[in-house]
């Protein structure tokens, strides 16, 4: 059972992981669509609304985000990782919890390690997810070859 | 000397970083400029103007300043005759980097589904910078341990 719940947390940190990388790819998609604009209120708000669509999504995804990362504190439970792993899981709902804050912060220059703490976030994340890999196969030692 | 150049090469992908930090900074601060504005054509044209200087930062620090330290880190990573294997990966930063403009340019012209692999690439390239950084670290127990090393031959 446990190694199920292990499996489970690998797959959870694959889909999170993934999630991060949409989440760049719809901020940029965002961003594109009013620097394309030409140079005049009236394309640049257009700009604007077409790229609103896209950072939708990129805040839709963000909150799904932090569900997947309390399934994945929950998983790091389940599969009695060790506590460095579980504790480390709950540094990321807590970053993920920050990156919400520095999104409505009012102030741009403030908001702006938004994307930086993003790093942070995937980083932690590619961590997690590679060092608890569940995936292995296990090490054949005292196996004799015939 | 191999061991200067091995110094100036942790050196320089710690910079090639903090760079690509900045990137991350300085974009995210002119949208958010732009998505903290008030929703009229007004405020927003007016943002865009104030995003300005936070968007030209980010291309001149991404079209000069970034490809002049991948630049200078092949360079390095020839000088201080690290392994083919290290050269080459340095070398994909320039790739990574020339896709990366390719990326933008589409942007600009308005293939935004495409345009918007521009921040995943930027990963990638962060990815590859963090991996220099870790894996070529030349300082203290780890670099005195390299300096070992390269009293054997590196390249063949």
């Amino acid at each position: 059972m446990v190694s199920n719940f292990r499996k489970a947390y690998s797959v959870v940190g694959v889909v999170l992981l993934l999630q991060y990388f949409l989440q760049l790819y719809f901020i940029a998609a965002a961003v594109f669509s009013v620097w394309q604009a030409n140079d005049n209120q009236k394309d640049v708000y257009a700009g604007f609304k077409n790229g609103d669509k896209f950072a939708g999504i990129h805040a839709g995804n963000g909150d799904l985000a932090g569900i997947m990362i309390i399934i994945l504190v929950i998983l790091s439970f389940a599969a009695r990782q060790p506590w460095r792993t579980t504790i480390l899981s709950g540094v990321l709902f807590v970053l993920i919890f920050l990156q919400s804050i520095l999104a409505h912060t009012g102030i741009a220059l403030l908001s702006a390690l938004h994307g930086v703490n993003a790093l942070f976030l995937i980083g932690l994340t590619g961590y997690l997810t590679g060092a608890n890999w569940a995936f292995r196969r296990p090490a054949s030692a005292g196996v004799t070859p015939p | 000397m191999t061991d200067f150049f091995r110094k100036a090469y942790s050196v320089v992908s710690v910079l090639l970083l903090v760079e690509i930090l900045a990137q991350f900074y300085f974009i995210a601060a002119a949208a958010f400029s732009i998505w903290l504005a008030e929703d009229n054509q007004k405020s927003i044209a007016a943002a865009f103007e104030n995003a300005g200087p936070f968007a030209g930062l980010h291309a001149m620090n991404g079209s000069i300043l970034v490809p002049a330290t991948i630049l200078v880190l092949i360079g390095l990573s020839f000088a201080a005759r690290y392994s083919w294997r290290t050269t080459g990966l340095t070398a994909l930063l320039a790739a990574a980097f020339i896709l990366q403009f390719a990326l933008a340019i589409a942007g600009f012209a308005g293939i935004t589904p495409v345009a918007g692999l521009h921040a995943v690439n930027a990963l990638v390239i962060l990815g590859l910078a963090a991996w220099t950084v870790r894996r070529n670290w030349a300082f203290g127990e780890r670099g005195a341990r390299a300096q070992a090393a390269v009293a054997e031959p590196v390249r063949s």
